[in-house]
């Protein structure tokens, strides 16, 4: 019997093996089709290691464990090895398409002589028999042109358009024999071959269509038979038609006559990124200041979420307590509310004039004869708000890991300490505490790492604090790392610099890990203590 | 051995399975031939027959923009036999989506968005000169102005907006030229607050308070024919002084210490006599008997608004680049779609036939029009991404009077004044370092 | 008598529900504020009072009938979206962490920690990546690509091992191996143990993982918003926060009330089933 099962589960993993080949084998030349690398990299590691593990009977560990690994690997892996990339790219306004792309754009450009600059005309597209376009350009009474519309690498063989006055009857236009006029609707659907063609003029200008019309007729512009650049491979450098110089590249852009030109492209630029944050006195002093709060909420945060969520499963850790079930039911629900809902209704709950914190505390204010906080507004009262919240939102999660973990540990302990004449508090830093973090500490340092990084509550409850007043750049007092790092990104001196930004996200990573490989080492002094109940 | 029988024909499952999927491949792949359009065959009478796929021209536009365009495109689909997909995007990502998007190949041909995105999307290469042509006539320079960059348009605007001031029309009758007035309205009128003004209490909003360090002589950037990054204006002797009035109007509880929230609730409660915003509250306001007046002035000088523009623009990385500026110059600068644009979304139009129409029919739309032909667009530069964060920053500090020192770096503000050249330094150490 | 009973009750009873008063206050009145704002009139973030002037259910016809809002499509999608991928990740993080509770290999714990710390990357700018790599995916296989929900909770997915293994794995050191060794006497597969003998003795951990796990999707709004452009695939977060908040100001009543609506099938469930999700993170609390 077992045989057999054995046998049929051979099977069902071959049979499954082979599909999944059979669709690695199918994506792949599309990967390459489309170009699509990150897929392409992507599917050919997960093929490998997917084929790798399950065909023989080796890696049993890895078979269970591989599927939720190719996800990680996708959608964890991968983002964090993009994000290293592009913290060794210059990344930023100005310089996000590739070098072909920039170069593609700006070939792209045309010019107008100055003298042709501002001409509006009709246009009409005819076709003949061979299926040939064709372009009349009603200039003025004097120049009716007429010829056929050719297309970039043909521009200078071709012949000029001739004047041809007869294709005006009475001043409306007529088509001639053996060619069709296009209407709006057919140009329309024509209109990307259209685009590339040209009526040349002369040997310096040409008639493009500029505007197709479907409710009349259609207009084209006069402009230079050349387009505004050329790039020159030899060179490395784009060549302006229009004042015949050649632009140099200049690290990430073209520069002519010592303007750069945009767009300019990505480029690597090693460590430049990571010595800027370090050098940078800029962003070294608030950096500082932003380091230590970061540390600081993450601390905090979990220290009072705990203590709340602790002391509220303790209290109610009691046999015969009425009301046990609503009591547990009431404190989760706090957990049920999307997190920036209540980050938004703390904010309005918090405003100093109208907020109900302050209505509330009015009595106390005046009793104590002091002015009503002025929350969020102040160095302190923002930080303590930002605290106050966050405990809000995290209290939940802690009761409910305590309350679970509590009831795990067994009664029989506890009575015994009792038995020693234990009191209530030795019995609970000696025995449940203890007990208590074998458990849950992974979880703190888990809140830990969640709440170093905690951007939504930061920046919908406070925006980063009121402004840290002479810092060079702009921080606030509630900023945390990565909401420094945010406002650094998108506010950089000439626009977005994501790749300073991304070596940021680094380094913050960096720092996560230091912190939880010692805890973690930590907790497995604790777990070789207290083992297993 | 039965074991290795049945193993052998698991091999060869596996393998035709795999050979299936290699043949399948090479069928697919003849049929994945790309899409030519192919040219009709035709007579000289009509074309014939297999039409090509029609065109679809992808528009991005955010939630109320793109409900007013939505029910507009099917004249210009049946015109033209295209399809025009109008897709709804979050505003704030537009702006950012367009870049990643586009030169990804997934990108728009028109999107619909604001001018002040125009210098970071030139820049990056990611939206094409738009060749306004005869249409410009109609334009207000205003709008033009705010889609240029670089000696080049980069858009075609429809919608203007900027601010002016709205006052509770049942305990005044308009709002007064100065100040001094304004503050003896509000005493007369006895209301709690005078003027809410958005960007104080703890909400530091730059974009409101432009008028107040701007209109006698101050800017953000000096714009000579284009915003020049070099040259930051928060600190000469003109700013420096209205900083100064606007710390006087503070004390004397001319202006209130108030976020946007704040203002606009002490309005609508009556508690406040006037309220400094843009016409995009006009429901808002409504909870009180509105009017709408004219910022008051600055030393003699019309108060300066930053004008806000919202225009369509052509995405570089679009094929249709033709097709795309057609449908923008050919049927979304027409009047009938201006008008239903205006209608549901109600901003200033930016052009001039249909602002006729709008400022006969609706005089408070005349107001805002007014104000905003005092201001001053938004530099559209992507320096100005380094401007809003210290800008704001130095007016909260006056908005709330939050003076004082800063233990940790040392720095003192002391008056406004400081708060400004403060502001100025940051911004002007962001732009070189940056 | 009397008293002194009395004072017995307070001394175990009255101090603790005295304290827990207090804090459900604490806990509930941001709630109540929601609430009570969703049928406000003129709701507004700053000053909203907890009893409002004037009532009205503007904001709940709003949701419900308004053409523009398909409110309860969002619904159902975030529900569906959140359920399925808070269920594999659940299954996922399962497998994975029997492997590392019960198979012997070396590197166990160093490759947990791996896998639990390469988790806490700060996806902030991973999203452009991702974004990047979905295009990709769409053109092969567009069901899957930007703008599906299959797409989205593939990434969902990508949390599904690490810290839920970490979790789990521990849970699962708890159950005695007495009982695997009895099951191996029987000659049951490691796959049949998991089936038949340590699934079912984790059920509390999973319970526990699948709410968080389920939570943390159903607020998200980063991920959903990059992902969803189609208005009627939209999720809850995504679209209120595209539709109902704005540059300067929020309309707070339609904010509050989609909250209620959202969160209240949630909240009846925590109610019900409190006590399977405070379950215990050992098997020692699983009693029999």
């Amino acid at each position: 019997m077992i045989y057999l099962s054995m046998t049929l589960s051979k099977i069902f993993r071959y049979t499954l093996l082979a599909i999944f080949n059979a669709l690695i084998v199918y994506a792949v030349p599309l990967a390459l089709a489309f170009e699509s690398w990150f897929f392409l990299s992507l599917i050919l590691v997960i093929g490998i290691l997917v084929n790798v593990v399950y065909f023989t009977d080796r890696f049993q560990p890895m078979k269970w464990i591989l599927p939720g690994m190719i996800f990680m690997l996708s959608f964890v892996v991968f983002p964090a090895v993009y994000n290293s990339y592009v913290s060794f790219t210059n990344w930023s306004t100005g310089h996000i398409l590739t070098k072909t792309q920039a170069i593609g754009i700006l070939e792209d450009r045309v010019f107008t002589p100055d003298d042709q600059k501002g001409l509006e005309f009709e246009m009409y597209i005819l076709q003949d028999l061979d299926l040939n376009f064709y372009y009349v350009a009603n200039l003025d009474s004097e120049n009716i042109l007429f010829g056929r519309a050719v297309s970039d690498d043909e521009i200078f063989t071709t012949s000029y358009a001739t004047h041809e006055p007869s294709l005006f009857i009475n001043g409306e236009f007529s088509t001639p024999d053996g060619y069709y006029q296009l209407s709006g609707k057919e140009q329309i659907a024509n209109s990307t071959t259209l685009q590339e063609l040209s009526l040349v003029i002369d040997k310096n200008t040409r008639a493009q269509l500029y505007k197709i019309s479907v409710f009349g007729a259609s207009t084209g512009r006069l402009t230079s038979t050349s387009q505004l650049y050329t790039y020159d491979e030899i060179n490395d450098a784009l060549f302006n038609n229009a004042t015949n110089t050649l632009c140099p590249v200049v690290k990430d852009n073209f520069e002519c006559e010592g303007k750069e030109i945009e767009p300019g492209w990505r480029v690597y630029v090693g460590g430049e990124n990571y010595s800027k944050l370090f050098s940078s006195q800029r962003i070294r002093g608030p950096l500082g200041i932003v380091t230590k709060w970061t540390f600081q909420f993450a601390l905090l945060s979990v220290i009072f979420s705990f203590a709340v969520g602790l002391l509220l499963s303790m209290i109610l850790n009691k046999d015969g307590l009425k009301f046990q079930r609503i009591y547990r039911a009431v404190f989760i629900l706090p957990y049920a509310i999307p997190a920036f809902v209540s980050a938004l209704v703390w904010k309005g709950l918090l405003n100093p004039d109208y907020g109900v914190i302050n209505s509330w505390l009015g009595p106390l204010y005046e009793m104590l004869d002091v002015e009503p906080v002025k929350w969020l507004k102040t160095k302190e009262s923002a930080r303590s708000a930002v605290l106050l919240v966050n405990t809000w939102l995290g209290f939940p999660y802690m009761f409910l890991i305590t309350t679970g973990a509590l009831q795990s540990i067994p009664k029989e302990l506890i009575e015994a300490a009792k038995v020693d004449g234990a009191t209530g508090i030795q019995s609970f830093w000696r025995i449940t505490f203890p007990l208590l973090m074998v458990s849950i500490s992974p979880l703190l340092i888990g809140s830990f790492a969640f709440n170093f990084n905690n951007f939504t509550l930061i920046f919908l409850l406070s925006g980063g604090g009121p402004p840290i007043i002479g810092s060079e750049v702009s921080v606030g007092w509630t900023d945390i790392l990565i909401s420094f790092t945010y406002k650094l990104a998108i506010s950089g001196g000439r626009g977005n610099l994501f790749g300073l930004a991304s070596s940021v996200t680094i380094i913050i990573f960096a720092l996560v890990l230091i912190i939880s490989a010692i805890s973690f080492r930590y907790t497995k002094r604790l777990e070789r203590i207290y083992g297993n109940i | 051995m039965k074991t290795n029988k049945l193993r052998f024909i698991v091999f060869l499952l596996m393998f035709s399975l795999v050979a299936v999927a290699c043949g399948g491949d090479t069928a697919d792949d003849a049929a994945e031939a790309p899409d030519t359009t192919e040219a009709p065959k035709e007579t000289l009478a009509a074309p014939a027959t297999t039409a090509p796929p029609p065109e679809v021209i992808v528009v991005w536009a955010e939630e109320k923009v793109a409900n007013a365009l939505d029910p507009l495109v099917g004249a210009y689909e049946a015109a033209a036999g295209v399809d025009v997909e109008v897709v709804v995007y979050d505003f704030g990502a537009i702006r950012t989506d367009v870049q990643t998007a586009g030169p990804a190949g997934e990108g728009p041909d028109v999107f619909l968005g604001a001018h002040d995105w125009v210098g970071e999307l030139a820049a990056n290469g990611v939206v094409s000169p738009l060749d306004l042509g005869s249409v410009a006539s109609d334009l207000f320079d205003v709008g033009v102005t705010a889609f240029s960059y670089g000696g080049e348009v980069y858009g075609f605007p429809y919608a203007t907006e900027a601010i002016a001031m709205f006052y509770n029309a049942d305990l005044v009758d308009s709002v007064p030229t100065t100040w001094e007035d304004a503050k003896a309205a509000c005493d007369a009128a006895g209301t709690e607050l005078c003027v809410g003004a958005p960007g104080g209490g703890g909400g530091g909003d730059a974009y409101h308070n432009h008028p107040f360090v701007a209109s006698a002589g101050g800017y953000v950037f000096a714009s000579e024919g284009g915003f020049d990054a070099s040259d930051v204006g928060l600190d000469n002797a003109g700013a420096l002084a209205s900083a100064e009035y606007l710390d006087g109007l503070v004390k004397n509880g001319t202006v209130a210490s108030t976020d946007y929230g704040g203002s606009m609730t002490a309005f609508q409660e009556g508690r406040s006599l006037f309220w400094m915003t843009g016409p995009w509250a006009r429901g808002d306001a409504s909870a009180v008997n509105y009017g709408v007046g004219l910022i008051p002035q600055f030393d003699g000088n019309a108060a300066t608004p930053f004008v806000g523009v919202r225009g369509a623009m052509v995405s570089s990385f679009s094929d249709k680049q033709v097709l795309a500026q057609s449908f923008i110059l050919d049927f979304f600068a027409t009047v009938e779609v201006q008008q239903a644009m205006y209608e549901s979304d109600p901003r200033l139009p930016a052009t001039k036939s249909l602002f006729a129409v709008v400022e006969a029919a609706d005089p408070v739309a005349a107001v805002f029009a007014a104000s905003a032909a005092n201001g001053i667009p938004m530099p559209n530069i992507p320096e100005m991404g380094s401007v809003w964060g210290p800008f704001g920053d130095a007016l909260l500090i006056i908005r709330d009077q939050n003076y004082g020192t800063n233990e940790e770096t040392g720095v003192t503000v002391s008056n406004a004044s400081d708060a400004m050249k403060l502001a100025a330094e940051q911004i002007r150490n962001a732009i070189a370092g940056g | 008598m009397e008293t002194s009973r009395f004072f017995n009750w307070v001394k175990e009873y009255g101090w603790r529900h005295l304290i827990a008063l207090i804090f459900v206050t604490f806990a509930v009145y941001p709630i109540l504020f929601v609430a009570t704002n969703s049928i406000a009139d003129f709701a507004n973030l700053t000053n909203s009072k907890l009893i409002p002037d004037a009532l009205t259910l503007k904001h709940y016809k709003l949701l419900s009938s308004d053409p523009l809002v398909p409110y309860f499509k969002w619904l159902y999608n975030t529900y569906k979206v959140a359920l399925i991928a808070a269920f594999f990740n659940v299954f996922l993080g399962t497998l994975a962490a029997y492997a590392f509770s019960r198979l012997q290999f070396k590197g166990r714990r160093a490759s947990l920690l791996t896998l639990v710390i390469v988790q806490m990357f700060p996806s902030f700018l991973a999203f452009v990546a991702i974004y990047l790599l979905f295009f990709q995916i769409s053109d092969i296989a567009p069901f899957m690509g930007l703008g599906t929900h299959i797409g989205l909770i593939l990434v969902y997915l990508g949390g599904s091992i690490g810290f839920n293994s970490w979790l789990i794995k521990g849970f699962m050191d708890t159950i005695s191996p007495s009982l695997d060794e009895a099951a191996k006497v029987d000659g049951a597969t490691d796959f049949q143990i998991f089936r038949r003998i340590i699934a079912p003795l984790s059920r509390p951990i999973l319970v526990v993982i699948f709410v968080i796990t389920f939570i943390g999707i159903y607020s998200d709004f980063i991920l959903a918003a990059i992902f969803l452009k189609d208005k009627n695939l939209w999720t809850v977060a995504v679209g209120i926060n595209t539709v109902f908040i704005d540059d300067f100001n929020a309309d707070w009543g339609v904010i509050a009330a989609s909250s209620v609506i959202a969160a209240t099938p949630i909240a009846v469930l925590f109610i019900f089933f409190q006590k399977q999700i405070t379950g215990g993170l050992t098997a020692g609390s699983v009693k029999g």
